[in-house]
């Protein structure tokens, strides 16, 4: 038994756009390790997406292509894998959890079946043992009366019972590693807290590890043991959850955390703090560190020399010429 | 510094009692079968330069709300009344003047601005449309306009493809402001984009407040934005205001079960806050046949005989504060006795 359960090292995800080369990941490191609730924030584009499906193997080449790195699943580095050995991982061993349960199940088959399917491509199982199977997962992830909602389509499910579909084929084969890719985005309070407490109860029943990918921070504050900040494409900063919401170092982070009015800290704040200007385009990345255009701190050498990767002691790790 | 306003001046905006059913037909002769009741029964007043927080979880009538204030869509039945005289009745003429005084800033800065369309061209139709018919002069006030919102010169000629979300959101802020309007109602304003950029907008929204003296009507499922930007919050379910107040009290002691559980189920940004979180069971119901009695107690962890039969109505439980619920106030006794038993 390896250590890490995933370890990405260097990993480079580009894209041939009109000419130029997009690189939506570059140099990306990071591991989880085995039960582990890894937290994955940033804005739009930054590159979280882009990873997740890396991990699965779903870049479409062309125009995507991976262009460095490794990415070791239990040991073994599953970018070398061919694609029908991919296959026995992706939906076993590693599954996904999309963010919009509307439109990632298919309307003309019902539930049950689509849950069975990942179960058949899987496992050598009778058509009876497969419905038990699928019944098992829908009342394992909350779903009332399982023996008659597995005959239902999705749209006769509401928003969060098809996310608990959703949750229940990625574990019907009982994965070691899921991805939940914005998992609660689309979804009411309400329904987004009763979501969380089942992936948390769900993780101590299976021992599962999850890349929780959002750009929520308070979903990460609630879920994830470590996090890993990106910005356009590059990780900003790593650290345990309490390291980098008590005591973060990166200015990115630090303007992130104090643009988002806090709920009930009792007075008005006045004014939010924001970061100014926009995120840059994939197409035009500035010179240097890629936020010293938007930095309250940047010098001279953060718009030429790009920053080293910082070990500061206990795993956190930050990218910036700033922080010692 | 609210009740004040409250007492000196009569609001601005008041609806009392109103209702939006929407018909769903069926059969042959395409007959009305059922309604969605989307709005049933509101009271809402928003007294001049005040920001009132419209909080909800989505299907709960907020938008709807909005929309109805504006005379985007026709009430079923109730009052709308701007500055103390009732505009239901009033015809497209009449309806076209005073919509100068309000205007709409939507959720998505990538659908509510026509693509075809170059910036002075979007931002100056209204501005067009109420009679500012020479072109130089419009481009005049477009460019003042753009300026206020914090986009340049430059930008006018320029089509919405080529802006940012939260440019985009900028030009919806310009457009709603061309023509000097008292109330604004933005609908998920800031929920669309990025927290760095949502915080810039905010801020310009309360800026601009200050400068204009704007009153906003703030609608949105984020409760933390809501509680920054609000004087006043009204919560909705199912079509009804179910708890109203003051912001800092609303968020500091909800009264009703319903805001309890919304308020606990927000998550915070801090992993060592430890809150005792409340789980609602089950999904909203459908506003097609909303449930008998207290619409919430098919997921009230406190319910009642009384909540299954009665409708509970607002009542002032404290200064200022108005819940509609039967037990709002004594829910922590009432929650002791239904632990222990």
């Amino acid at each position: 038994m390896v250590e890490n359960l995933l370890d990405i090292r260097n990993l480079k995800t580009y894209f041939n756009v009109r000419g130029a080369v997009l690189k939506a990941v570059d140099d990306v490191s990071l591991t989880i390790k085995a039960g582990q609730t890894l937290g994955l924030v940033g804005e739009s584009a930054c590159g979280k997406s882009v990873t997740a499906a890396s991990i699965m193997g779903l870049i479409p080449m062309p125009p995507g292509r991976i262009a460095g790195g490794e990415i070791f699943f239990d040991g073994i580095d599953i970018l070398k894998l061919p694609e029908f050995k991919m296959r026995k991982i992706r939906g076993k061993k590693i599954s996904m959890i999309f963010q919009e349960p509307m439109t990632s199940l298919n309307p003309v088959f019902t539930v049950g079946d689509q849950v069975a399917e990942v179960i058949r491509l899987h496992e050598k199982l009778s058509r009876k043992e497969v419905r038990g199977r699928v019944i098992a997962s829908f009342r394992l992830v909350g779903i009332p009366a399982p023996e008659s909602r597995v005959n239902d389509y999705p749209h006769q499910m509401s928003g969060g019972m098809r996310q608990r579909v959703m949750i229940a084929m990625a574990l019907a084969c009982y994965p070691k590693l899921m991805i939940a890719d914005e998992p609660t985005t689309a979804l009411d309070v309400t329904i987004q807290a009763q979501i969380l407490e089942l992936m948390n109860k769900l993780k101590a029943e299976t021992g599962a590890s999850i890349l929780f990918i959002t750009h929520d921070l308070g979903v990460i504050a609630e879920m994830a043991q470590k996090v890993v900040v990106m910005y356009a494409g590059k990780v900003m900063e790593a650290a345990d959850v309490n390291d980098l919401f008590g005591d973060p170092k990166h200015p990115y982070t630090i303007g992130l955390l104090s643009s988002i009015p806090v709920l009930g800290t009792g007075k008005k704040q006045k004014r939010l703090s924001t970061i100014a200007g926009v995120v840059p385009s994939l197409f035009r990345l500035p010179e240097g560190c890629l936020f010293n255009e938007r930095c309250t701190v940047a010098q001279a050498d953060c718009s030429r020399i790009e920053p080293p990767m910082r070990d500061l002691g206990n795993g956190h790790i930050v990218c910036c010429h700033r922080c010692n | 510094m609210l009740s004040s306003v409250q007492l000196t001046s009569s609001p601005l905006v008041e609806v009392r009692n109103l209702v939006k059913h929407f018909p769903i037909t069926g059969g042959v002769f395409l007959r009305e079968v059922a309604s969605v009741k989307a709005v049933d029964g509101v009271d809402l007043a928003i007294g001049e330069g005040e920001t009132v927080g419209l909080v909800g979880e989505s299907g709960c009538g907020k938008s709807t709300l909005g929309r109805l204030i504006l005379r985007l869509e026709e009430p079923t039945n109730g009052e709308i009344l701007f500055r103390g005289e009732s505009i239901v009745g009033y015809d497209n003429k009449k309806m076209r003047a005073l919509r100068k005084e309000m205007q709409i800033i939507f959720q998505d800065p990538f659908s509510s601005l026509n693509p075809r369309k170059n910036v002075a061209h979007i931002v100056g139709e209204p501005l067009y449309v109420h009679g500012m018919t020479n072109r130089r002069e419009r481009e005049g006030r477009v460019l003042e306009l753009l300026e206020v919102v914090g986009l340049k010169q430059e930008h006018m000629r320029r089509y919405p493809h080529q802006f940012s979300g939260g440019q985009r959101q900028r030009i919806g802020v310009a457009r709603a402001l061309a023509l000097n309007p008292k109330l604004i109602i933005c609908d998920e304003a800031v929920s669309a984009l990025d927290v760095s950029i949502q915080a810039q907008v905010i801020n310009l929204l309360e800026d601009l407040q200050d400068e204009f003296g704007l009153t906003y009507l703030f609608i949105s499922h984020a409760l933390s934005v809501v509680q920054h930007i609000s004087d006043r919050v009204a919560v909705m379910y199912l079509g009804k205001i179910v708890e109203t107040a003051e912001s800092g009290s609303l968020y500091r002691e909800p009264l009703h079960p319903y805001s309890q559980a919304l308020l606990s189920a927000a998550p915070v940004p801090d992993p060592r806050r430890m809150r005792e979180r409340i789980v609602l069971p089950g999904d909203v119901p459908s506003p097609i046949n909303p449930p008998p009695g207290c619409r919430f107690h098919t997921r009230c962890l406190y319910v009642d005989k009384v909540c299954r039969e009665q409708e509970p109505v607002l009542r002032e439980i404290r200064e200022d504060h108005f819940a509609a619920c039967f037990f709002a106030g004594s829910l922590g006794a009432k929650r002791a006795v239904t632990v222990s038993s």
